[in-house]
């Protein structure tokens, strides 16, 4: 995992819970890393151990704070970062999830140390469409989820998202209905 | 060589390059991708030169005769739009239409600019990287300001770990909790570090200058700059003195002092000066003399004393120097002697001065030995005293004055002794001087009647030194008493020390002798006072004081010596409340407003108990102006006095509270001696009460109705005379309030002074209750008209069963009038002895206050039984002591009739059901009978030799023979199941095979029908064993594909097995019956497994069926804990599922069957002795068995089977159950008792459950229900008999078989034109190689090798046609075909099939 998404974690942290509470975070996780630099690559035991001491120090379950740190990943994270680029994404929720495949198939490309999932969209109907996420890692999918979420919140739309098909049922991969 | 030429239609055009445009000859744009419209919307058919200029190259003209001028460069254009976008590209001509086109696309610096220019990224082509270039951009941003972040964070921790370094120096050169001030001050003089002790030296004192502290520092760097490392100097800081040691620091602006604070040392210093000072400063003069008295030192104040210079002091003797006429020799020779001895001396002298004059001077003087040579030298030093000698002088002429004073002085020392007196003490006392010099005064002038206490307050004086006055009775020499007044002053020499007491006397004994007379005449008044009153006092205002007459005051509570020695404790002891009064009165005295007063207060006692006195005085000394100086008076206790005031006050207070707010009025009524009569008080409270005040209400009668009022007259009448109590209630009409109930009691009082009788009453307002009266009553009313309205009998009795009241109803449903009913027991009336012991136990619950309901059989007047239902509830009177019951009663006769016929209807059904159980089993037997014969008979009649005609006859027998018995067995199972009769085996079986046999068995039914019968699915993870009644589920699959088929024209019947659920010890498997057949209406579907359901009489004129065969399926799967259910729609098919739990098993629990070969003639020469009423039966058992050899012997009946079994001596009997007269049991009953013991096996048409267990019980060996089939008959007698049979334990077979051999052999009968040795060479053939093949198949089939599965296929295939095998002709060509599909799932049940088919033909072809 690419150090953005531990910095988009700490940022989060100390932004909505002060600095102590990333100091105990990071005792928790026993991460001793001081500063991730946002290009490099990291384990991604670090990112699942951040997320499971966040759980542990706000008492949130982790399926939780992986669902706050999407919608903060494209509110705050994205939005900040990458603000213009998220912009040119689409000019409406639909739009750019209709995109969502095509925008991970680029950023592959830009970040070669990255395996980004892949994402497939079908089902496009006026008000809703089904978002299929493939990746390699697991235990993410409330990630997404929160994601999507954030998603309906950058373009000020009540959204909502219900996970369909998972990898425990069987699938290979999951599938969310995004409606709003 | 190829050319290719590619042409893009306009979509493909605005995918590939969204922002191309083309040019025509004239420079307009003739056409533009839809991106480029989107930043230059009317860019058409303008000018290129008004769109676009060239940002670089510049100056670029294009000219379509020379296309390589724009062509074969990369292009920056400008577009002349708002934003002044650039686009980059190239330019290329097109032959085929002379245009420029251009390829490029727009060039934008972040992902801002082309949100501003309006785009997304549907804008760009997949193909144009611009915008991942701008993301690269922006993540190498991103990446530089993480690293710029990391930068920073690095340098400051570098700063921090820098800072850390010098401040660990910093510390251990400059310490700052060093408890001496601390200094850091640049070469300039300023301060850039203190420590605290530092911080508290605000100002310093430097060589006589004072700086402050800035100045001072800065003084001393520039000033006093010292080159050298180190420097040191003293100061002052305010009151202390310290010592600075100053370093300069090496290669710093700076230099640290370090300071220590020498004040001490510095005041020790001082105070060595200080001693120095005072001895030359000295106002005395000091001279040092050496052993001969030589001075050699002196100091100024000598020189004043003496008027000497210091040179003509020095070398003289102090005795030449001071020595004069008037010296007194004698001290002088006293203090040489001294000084020659080397003694101290202190001596008083006549000094002279050297003008001649002289004072006097006590000489001190001391030896001392000097420091180092032990020179013995003097130290004297002279003090000037003249002032002193003149004061003793004036002493003398003031104990003249004494001397002559004509009151006595007596002057003693300190300790109170005698120093002097004078003459008039003499004269008075009687002693001189010398007798009495020394002692105290006390001594010896003191007698009996001296006060103590007079002398104890002399002695404390004396010993405070301080003045003292005193009247005191003394004794002359002589012991004549006399009253003298002294008063006292100590006396204090000039040092203001004590020196003695100087006292002087008058002789008041003649005054006091008037005081005496005039007291004892005082103490007469007082105690006169005394013995009035509590007490008597006197108070004084001029001293403030209050005296008490008696000694012990027992009224204050303290005596007197309390109460005068805290003359402010009486005071004290007043209530706090009253004190004013106190207050008041002596304001009055001391203005002279008043002269007596006459009070009462509260006082506390030293009890502390509250006790009121009236205080009474007088003044009896006043000034002239009339203001008292003193007052008497007495106090004297009324505390009794005002408790009783208190109490009758209180009283008082109480009865006009109670009168005032108690709910009711109360008043006196009096019967006056005059004859007339009237209201003598009524309480206030009439006015709250009534609204009437208290005058009005003496008109009282006027408010009375007149029945009232001649009532009320006529009570009062009657009070008058026999004093009476009175108790009424009146209604009182009042104006403006209405009609009022009221209650009034009275009872006679006492009789007045004037002679009336007086009544004390109490009226009160009872209007609530009396509403509250009729609204009871009105209710009362209301219920029993409800009651009697409703038929509800009501009684009620007393507590001994007595009726004391019934209502109507209850008259009418018991016959009997009212009359006939009160004071009569009910019990005795009503209830018949068998019911009494439940009537005892209701009342006895009514006697613990027990309400309940019972319904009850009782006898009517009439004598006719009825059924009551009875409610009853005790009734309690005001004291809640239980007076009786009531009860209520409704004739619930008819219902209760209802019920009986209802009981008995029931029991009538179930005797009904029974019946029908009873029936269907003996019409099992009954059908069942006939059934035997006719499947029997027609199996011998197929062995036969027929005629083509008869054969089909006997096939029609047979067929309608088959389909009644599948009716039968479905009646048959149908009413097992109801009677929960069925039980279900729990056997392993390999579901796999139940699937394949379920196909094999209607498999030539669906073809038949031409329609495919294929299981083409079968769930790999299905377990291979399973556990559960294999029977059962191959009964519903065959019902269910029966129907399936039989439904279906056309199209396919197919079966799936699904696994559902795979847990640890069980699946759920699901089984799915698929047809294309006719289907059914949706509202049939519903109704599906109703029994006895046909969609249509039509439908079950055309497929016939009893329309139990859903229904039953449905019975088993729930049975076996599964569940069914039906999809279908009309014209497109149906489908059955049904779903079912299995406990997973393994290859052992599979039951072993027992393969039985029996051999030909195994019966020959045996005895059978077969025993039937049903002839028919008789024949179908002994065909059977005469064919294998048997002697048939044939009995109709029990008891001729037991004769013939004792006579004919049979090998074994064959015997029916249900026959006329003896049945099977007591038939094999009997033989067993005469001891003999063949073999009996049971033959019974019952088919219901624990028959077996009834025939074994019976003493039979075995068992076998008809109809049987024969080699089922045949291997149960051999087993009887002993017969060698031979048994092959075989591979799990369960599930029916297909009747229809496996194979044919005609087939290569006729191809070799019936040459054996081809037919045996081809059977070895395949027997060889079909093992191969079948292995290679199942490998294929675990490899997943498809085309090998059909491959191997495709060469078996020839095989099977050849041997005919039928089962496998439609399975092997489905697996070809399945296979080349790709459909892996679908060939595991063609492929378990095939294996099992051609291993069981492999096997019966070995043994042919």
């Amino acid at each position: 995992m690419y150090g953005i998404v531990n910095k988009s974690i700490e940022y989060l942290v100390k932004t909505n819970y002060g600095e102590e509470k990333w100091d105990a975070v990071k005792l928790e996780s026993g991460i001793t890393i001081d500063f991730f630099v946002s290009s490099e690559s990291y384990d991604d035991d670090i990112t699942y151990k951040l997320a499971g001491a966040l759980s542990v120090v706000i008492n949130i379950p982790v399926h939780k704070v992986l669902e706050i740190f999407g919608q903060w990943w494209i509110l705050k994270t994205g939005r900040e970062k990458y603000g213009h680029l998220m912009e040119a994404g689409g000019k409406n929720l639909k739009q750019f999830l209709v995109n969502l495949p095509l925008f991970h198939n680029r950023i592959m490309l830009i970040y070669p140390r990255l395996t980004p999932p892949e994402f497939r969209i079908s089902h496009i109907e006026e008000q809703s469409l089904h978002v299929h996420y493939y990746s390699l890692r697991k235990g993410l999918k409330e990630f997404v989820r929160g994601l999507l979420l954030g998603l309906g919140q950058m373009y000020e739309v009540p959204v909502t998202v219900e996970m369909i098909d998972c990898r425990e049922n069987g699938s290979n991969h999951e599938t969310f209905k995004v409606s709003w | 060589m190829v050319t290719s030429e590619i042409s893009l239609g306009n979509e493909q055009l605005n995918r590939l390059f969204p922002f191309y445009f083309t040019l025509g000859s004239n420079l307009s744009v003739d056409s533009c991708g839809i991106g480029l419209l989107k930043l230059m919307p009317a860019c058409v058919g303008c000018s290129f030169t008004e769109q676009f200029s060239f940002k670089r190259p510049k100056d670029i003209i294009i000219d379509f005769s020379n296309p390589s001028s724009v062509c074969n460069q990369l292009l920056v254009l400008q577009l002349n739009n708002a934003d002044g976008n650039l686009l980059r590209g190239q330019f290329e001509l097109i032959p085929s239409t002379g245009q420029l086109f251009f390829a490029g696309s727009p060039w934008f610096n972040s992902m801002e600019e082309v949100n501003k220019a309006g785009l997304v990224l549907d804008d760009f082509a997949y193909h144009d990287s611009l915008v991942d270039l701008l993301h690269v951009l922006k993540t190498k941003q991103i990446d530089n300001e993480d690293l710029q972040e990391l930068l920073t964070k690095v340098n400051s921790q570098k700063k921090e770990l820098k800072k850390a370094a010098v401040e660990l120096n910093e510390m251990a050169l400059f310490p700052m909790q060093n408890p001496d001030p601390l200094f850091r001050i640049t070469t300039r003089g300023n301060v850039i570090m203190k420590n605290p002790a530092a911080e508290k030296l605000s100002s310093f004192y430097y060589k006589g200058i004072p700086y402050a502290h800035d100045t001072f520092w800065v003084f001393l760097a520039t000033e006093e700059k010292h080159i050298d490392d180190q420097w040191s100097f003293e100061t002052y800081s305010g009151d202390r003195a310290y010592s600075f040691i100053c370093r300069n620091m090496p290669g710093q602006d700076y230099f640290n002092v370090y300071g220590r604070d020498i004040t001490q040392q510095k005041q020790n210093e001082e105070e060595l000066k200080r001693l120095s000072l005072v001895a030359s400063s000295n106002e005395s003069g000091v001279l040092f003399t050496h052993a001969d008295g030589s001075i050699f030192w002196t100091n100024e104040g000598f020189c004043q004393l003496t008027g000497l210079n210091t040179n003509e002091i020095m070398g003289k003797t102090p005795i030449e120097l001071c020595k004069g006429s008037l010296t007194d020799k004698s001290i002088l020779k006293k203090m040489v002697d001294a000084f020659l001895k080397g003694e101290s001396f202190n001596v008083e002298l006549l000094h002279y001065r050297k003008d001649g004059s002289s004072f006097w001077g006590r000489a001190k003087g001391q030896s001392y030995k000097k420091a180092g040579t032990g020179e013995l030298q003097y130290f004297a030093m002279v003090e000037d005293i003249s002032e002193e000698k003149e004061k003793e002088e004036r002493l003398k002429i003031l104990s003249q004055i004494a001397e002559n004073n004509i009151n006595p002085v007596i002057i003693t020392d300190k300790q109170g002794g005698i120093t002097w007196v004078n003459k008039s003490f003499t004269e008075m006392t009687g002693y001189n001087l010398p007798a009495i010099l020394g002692k105290k005064p006390g001594h010896f002038l003191q007698g009996p009647e001296t006060n103590q206490l007079t002398v104890a307050y002399m002695r404390g004086k004396i010993a405070e030194a301080a003045p003292f006055s005193a009247e005191i009775c003394n004794y002359t020499m002589e012991e004549k008493m006399y009253w003298t007044k002294i008063n006292g002053q100590p006396i204090h020499n000039s040092n203001g020390e004590l020196t003695g007491f100087f006292s002087i006397q008058e002789n008041i004994t003649r005054e006091k002798e008037i005081q005496t007379r005039i007291k004892e005449s005082e103490v007469r008044f007082w105690l006169a006072l005394e013995k009035i009153y509590e007490n008597a006092w006197e108070h004084d205002f001029r001293t403030g004081k209050t005296s008490f007459s008696k000694s012990s005051n027992e009224f204050w509570g303290y005596d007197n010596n309390e109460l005068n020695s805290n003359t402010l404790l009486w005071r004290n002891s007043v209530h706090a409340n009253d004190l004013h009064l106190l207050d008041d009165r002596d304001l009055g005295y001391q203005s002279g407003e008043i002269d007596s007063h006459n009070l009462e207060y509260r006082i506390i006692h030293k009890n502390g108990t509250v006790k009121w006195v009236m205080d009474r005085g007088v003044a009896i000394e006043k000034t002239k102006n009339g203001k008292s100086l003193r007052v008497v008076g007495t106090h004297t206790d009324i505390t009794k006095i005002k408790q009783t005031e208190t109490e009758l006050e209180h009283r008082v207070n109480q009865f006009k509270s109670l009168s005032e707010n108690i709910p009711g009025v109360i008043y006196e009524y009096e019967f006056r001696a005059d004859g007339t009569e009237g209201l003598r008080y009524i309480s206030p409270a009439i006015e709250r009460v009534l609204g009437i005040n208290q005058g009005d209400f003496n008109h009282y009668v006027d408010y009375l109705s007149p029945e009232d009022k001649s009532r009320i007259m006529h009570k009062n009448e009657l009070c008058r005379t026999t004093l009476e109590p009175v108790y009424d209630e009146v209604c009182i009409t009042i104006a403006g309030i209405g009609m009022r109930w009221h209650s009034f009691h009275s009872s006679f009082s006492y009789v007045s002074q004037d002679g009336a009788k007086v009544f004390t009453g109490f009226m009160m307002d009872i209007t609530e209750r009396k509403n509250a009266d009729i609204l009871l009553r009105a209710n009362e009313e209301k219920y029993r008209s409800i009651i009697t309205n409703m038929k509800l009998g009501l009684t009620e009795f007393n507590n001994d069963t007595l009726i004391t009241y019934a209502n109507k109803s209850f008259c009418d449903m018991s016959g009997y009038s009212t009359e006939e009913l009160v004071g009569k027991n009910s019990v005795s009336l009503f209830v018949t002895e068998a019911n009494a012991a439940v009537v005892a136990q209701q009342r006895e619950r009514r006697k613990n206050g027990g309400a309940d309901s019972y319904i009850l059989q009782v006898i009517n007047k009439s004598g006719e039984p009825k059924w009551w239902l009875i409610s009853e509830a005790p009734t309690f009177n005001d004291k809640s002591e239980q007076v009786g019951s009531i009860g209520i009663y409704l004739d619930i006769s008819a219902q209760k009739n209802l019920e009986i016929e209802l009981t008995e209807a029931r029991e009538h059904a179930e005797q009904l059901a029974r019946t029908k159980e009873m029936f269907l089993a003996n019409m099992s037997h009954e059908i069942r009978t006939p059934m035997n014969a006719i499947i029997g008979m027609s199996n011998q009649l197929a062995k036969t030799n027929l005629s083509i005609q008869q054969k089909f006859y006997l096939d029609t027998v047979h067929s309608a023979a088959d389909n009644l018995l599948v009716i039968i067995n479905d009646i048959l199972d149908l009413s097992k199941i109801e009677a929960g009769k069925l039980s279900l085996e729990n056997i392993g079986f390999q579901p796999k095979n139940i699937a394949a046999r379920a196909i094999q068995v209607l498999s030539h039914r669906a073809e038949e029908k031409g329609i495919r019968l294929t299981a083409s699915s079968f769930d790999q993870r299905i377990s291979e064993v399973l556990i559960g009644d294999p029977y059962r589920i191959h009964q519903v699959l065959l019902n269910l594909l029966t129907n399936a088929i039989k439904f279906t024209d056309k199209g396919t019947v197919d079966l799936v097995f699904t696994l559902l659920e795979d847990h640890e010890t069980y699946q759920l498997i699901e089984v799915l019956v698929k047809d294309t057949g006719i289907g059914m209406d949706e509202l049939f579907v519903q109704q599906l497994f109703e029994k006895f359901s046909q969609e249509s009489d039509s439908v079950s004129r055309k497929y016939g069926g009893t329309g139990l065969g859903m229904s039953i399926c449905q019975e088993l799967v729930d049975l076996m804990g599964g569940s069914i259910g039906a999809k279908s729609k009309k014209g497109e098919g149906t489908t059955i599922s049904f779903s079912l739990p299995f406990n997973k098993g393994g290859i052992s629990d599979l039951p072993e069957k027992e393969n039985i070969k029996i051999k030909e003639g195994f019966l020959a020469g045996k005895k059978v002795l077969i025993v039937d009423d049903n002839e028919l039966n008789r024949l179908v058992a002994a065909v059977i068995v005469e064919n294998y050899g048997a002697l048939i012997i044939e009995a109709s009946g029990g008891e001729q089977a037991v004769e013939y079994a004792i006579k004919q001596q049979p090998d074994i009997i064959l015997m029916d159950i249900q026959m006329p007269g003896m049945n099977g049991y007591q038939a094999t009953d009997l033989i067993r008792k005469k001891g003999l013991k063949l073999p009996i096996i049971a033959l019974t048409a019952n088919a219901i459950k624990g028959e077996s267990e009834k025939c074994i019980a019976a003493g039979m060996n075995d068992y076998i229900s008809k109809p049987f089939k024969e080699e089922d008959l045949l291997a149960t007698i051999a087993k009887s008999l002993g017969t060698k049979v031979t048994f092959e334990k075989g591979k799990p077979a369960n599930g029916p078989h297909d009747d229809k051999p496996l194979y044919s052999l005609e087939k290569l009968r006729n191809i070799s034109n019936k040459n054996e040795a081809f037919v045996t060479k081809m059977v070895n053939i395949f027997c060889e190689q079909t093992p191969i093949l079948l292995a290679d198949m199942l490998d294929a089939m675990r490899s997943s090798n498809l085309e090998k599965i059909g491959n191997i296929a495709h060469k078996i295939k020839p095989s099977i046609d050849n041997l005919d095998i039928h089962r496998l002709k439609q399975v092997i060509r489905d697996i070809e075909r399945t296979a080349k599909e790709g459909n892996h799932t679908a060939l595991h049940p063609l492929v378990a099939e095939v294996e099992i088919t051609l291993v069981n033909v492999i096997q019966q072809l070995r043994m042919e």
